[in-house]
């Protein structure tokens, strides 16, 4: 099996090229009659949050698969998309109110979606916190993997928070209930699916980094309990 | 061999975003139109308006104006956010080549 850091240096040209190709097609994307141009921040705020569902997603399959295995490899694998996927959260709450301040003249709303989002990432971010502040390694992948199932719960929250209130936050166009594309031109669904690739690359290649870093740090420790 | 694959990836990301950068630039600069076009085909508002009016006074050429600085704005934030990070992890994986 190819090293972590292998895959990193295949995965990034790959995730560049992929996301130039996103750019343009963001550029080239037909503007929406209603929004303007303000509506170009989809191409990027979309595929940031589906990256940050993914990074949530892997770790907390690697949460129960440490929870039953006990195997470092798997609590690695968890603390590492998880705070990639903390990354991407972070990103998410900062493009969001770019597109709120034009839109609804705010930048913040208490509203269901961005109130949901806005504890997961808490949650998540208490997930780090969680694994800075155990007593040792044991016990932080323990208790972080407990952290990350009950912290996933509110993933299906935040994606269904627009259909289950009333919110001021645009219903989904892409993947609806409606069907595939339904509220989307051609141009811009393109535009959108190719985004969500290229920040799929691209959170492939901060996983592998990161795990790279991680395997080196265990590495080391192993180093220093052997001497 | 993974130190120096990491190393190699680090150098390649800012590779790719030094060259990212520009290109966006790039693209924005040539895609861009000027203020009275653009605000006319972009929105309506007040603000609009007013680059509108200036860009009509006479003597003053008409600045070119991003059509899409939303877009712009967003995806600068995100690779400033990826690059801080990144530049995060190339600092942890240096404490880690220093020997002890």
């Amino acid at each position: 099996m190819p090293k972590s850091s292998t895959l990193a240096v295949w995965m990034l040209p790959t995730a560049t090229l992929a996301m130039v190709v996103a750019v343009y097609a963001a550029f080239v994307a037909p503007i929406d009659t209603g929004e303007g141009v303000v509506q170009k921040i989809l191409y990027v705020h979309v595929p940031v949050i589906w990256t940050a569902y993914l990074a949530f997603f892997v770790g907390l399959v690697a949460s129960i698969g440490f929870l039953k295995n006990r195997k470092r490899s798997w609590d690695r694998v968890a603390a590492c998309s998880t705070e990639v996927g903390v990354v991407f959260c972070t990103l998410i709450l900062v493009t969001g109110p770019i597109w709120a301040k034009p839109i609804w003249n705010t930048w913040w709303q208490w509203d269901a979606r961005l109130s949901a989002t806005l504890v997961l990432w808490f949650m998540y971010v208490g997930y780090l916190a969680v694994r800075v502040l155990a007593e040792d390694r044991a016990q932080a992948a323990r208790w972080s993997a407990v952290v990350s199932i009950v912290a996933f719960l509110d993933v299906p929250i935040v994606h269904k928070s627009v259909e289950w209130w009333h919110t001021l936050h645009p219903k989904p166009k892409a993947l609806s209930p409606d069907g595939l594309n339904s509220g989307l031109d051609e141009g811009m669904g393109t535009a959108l699916w190719l985004g969500v690739l290229a920040f799929t690359l691209l959170y492939l290649t901060l996983f592998f980094l990161r795990l790279t870093v991680e395997r080196l740090s265990d590495e080391r420790d192993e180093k220093r309990v052997a001497a | 061999m993974i130190c120096y694959n990491a190393r190699v990836i680090l150098r390649a990301w800012i590779f790719a975003a030094c060259l990212l950068a520009p290109s966006l630039a790039f693209a924005q600069a040539t895609m861009s139109t000027t203020s009275s076009a653009a605000a006319v085909a972009s929105t309506s508002s007040g603000a609009a308006v007013a680059r509108v009016d200036g860009a009509m006074k006479p003597g003053v050429p008409a600045a070119p104006v991003s059509k899409h600085p939303y877009f712009f704005a967003a995806y600068g934030a995100v690779w400033l956010g990826l690059f801080a990070y990144v530049l995060w992890l190339a600092t942890r994986l240096r404490s880690l080549d220093r020997p002890r």
